[in-house]
């Protein structure tokens, strides 16, 4: 238990470093830098167990937005969009939480286990919706086709494209 | 109550998602100055268009006292008239030396029963003799003339409506010419048009002027509307213009009228049955 929390507070350690130190500094004064706002904190959400219960996942993911928010001074934006990807993704999970969670042992996130497509879908559609929240929350829909759209397609495929990356980095590859 | 606790117990989750998101964004409103003012601006526009749409219901309903209050003031105003007054000239020769006697006074009625489908209509108004209203005082309304008093209780006078084919005529005044001539009659078809009798063909009317009453409109004041002129058709044969007025009442929707006061009533009355009667005397 107590090895399992290690390990998910070292992963959001990394996360927040990740986000701080790498990802806020891209393309900074660059005209098209609002296009780069991959938002890295989904991967956490989204690895987090799929046993936990609704309502710890949903406090989990609140406080990890929150220290989000106080971080990149965004003030209830993280912790507005990631309350509500916990409390969604749930849904999206519950039904592999007996089969997968057992197994979430060793050094395995359990997301690896589940079939190529499933993981890819889910992935995306959490990426996808995470970055469309917190770009609609900090501009309130301001310039939606010219700089919100934009930013959110690209800054999704960045992220996603990261996810895999660092999934496949700091865990093992599942043994089938 | 303990199944009340076991529900609320088993939607925690969903209480609690409900409360970190709306902490979330009163955050987001309270410490983000961009979304703060965003939001302020929106609801202020919001409210202010809620405001808007409650007055205007409220407005709606307070449609009455507003209309009763205005009715009042238009009466005051009509009553300050310099039509309502004639002018005291004692002093032949001197100049500037007038006087203004007040000759009109109005009483402000309501209409209770109103008809327009007969061939004699009449309105009931809600005023009688305990209000001074007498047989053969003018009725009339912010639009135009209405008729005249024909029978009257204590609380209660019924007026012969301007479309009454027996009991009304007025002898009107053309305002755009300040001709006056002719008669005043409704034909007891449309309730919508009077006709103009009497006009010499070769006045030069046109259609659009504006028919209103005269100084020889007994029992009404001067320049009070009765319509605009719709139609006029010339006969060879016929020395008078046959003329449709377009009535400037609408009678299906009278509900505020005046009923006007002639002060030298009694004294023009008693001088033109003397002057009868000195006819009558001489033959």
């Amino acid at each position: 238990m107590i090895v399992s929390i290690l390990k998910y507070l070292g992963l959001y350690i990394f996360v927040l470093l990740v986000q701080e130190f790498i990802l806020k500094n891209l393309f900074i004064g660059n005209t098209y830098s609002f296009l780069v706002q991959p938002q890295l904190i989904i991967m956490f959400l989204l690895f987090l167990p799929a046993s936990m219960s609704h309502t710890w996942m949903i406090f989990v993911s609140f406080l990890a937005g929150f220290i989000f928010d106080i971080n990149f001074e965004c003030w209830g934006v993280h912790s507005a969009v990631s309350t509500f990807v916990g409390y969604v993704r749930y849904y999206a999970t519950k039904e592999v939480e007996n089969v997968i969670a057992a197994r979430d042992e060793e050094n395995q996130i359990w997301t690896s286990k589940k079939g190529a497509n499933w993981k890819w879908t889910y992935f995306l559609t959490f990426i996808a919706i995470y970055h469309f929240l917190y770009l609609f929350l900090e501009s309130f829909g301001r310039n939606f086709f010219t700089r919100l759209m934009p930013a959110f397609i690209s800054s999704t495929v960045i992220t996603f494209f990261l996810v895999l990356i660092f999934e496949n980095l700091l865990y093992k590859p599942a043994r089938n | 109550m303990n199944s009340i606790f076991k529900y609320l117990r088993s939607k925690s989750h969903v209480l609690l998602f409900l409360l970190l998101e709306i902490l979330s964004i009163v955050a987001i409103i309270r410490f983000n100055s961009y979304q703060s003012s965003f939001y302020y601006a929106n609801t202020r526009t919001l409210s202010s268009k809620m405001h808007e749409a409650n007055n205007s219901i409220f407005d709606y309903f307070a449609l009455f006292d507003k209309n009763q209050a205005l009715f009042n003031e238009n009466l005051e105003l009509r009553r300050q008239l310099k039509s309502n007054y004639v002018v005291e000239s004692k002093a032949v020769f001197e100049v500037n030396d007038t006087i203004y006697k007040q000759r009109y006074k109005y009483y402000p009625a309501q209409v209770i029963t109103n008809s327009t489908n007969r061939q004699n209509n009449f309105i009931t108004i809600n005023r009688g003799t305990s209000s001074g209203v007498q047989i053969g005082m003018g009725v009339f309304s912010p639009d135009g003339i209405v008729g005249t008093i024909t029978e009257v209780s204590e609380n209660y006078a019924i007026a012969s409506s301007v479309l009454n084919i027996n009991g009304f005529k007025l002898v009107p005044k053309i305002k755009e010419l300040n001709y006056t001539r002719g008669t005043i009659v409704w034909d007891g078809k449309d309730p919508n048009y009077l006709e103009l009798k009497e006009i010499n063909k070769y006045e030069p009317l046109k259609v659009g002027y504006h028919i209103v009453t005269s100084p020889y409109s007994k029992n009404f004041p001067e320049n009070i509307p009765i319509g605009i002129i719709e139609r006029i058709e010339k006969n060879s044969k016929e020395t008078y213009y046959r003329i449709k007025v377009r009535s400037a009442v609408n009678f299906g929707k009278i509900q505020n009228v005046y009923v006007v006061i002639d002060m030298f009533k009694d004294e023009i009355d008693k001088l033109e049955k003397k002057v009868e009667e000195q006819q009558k005397k001489t033959k």
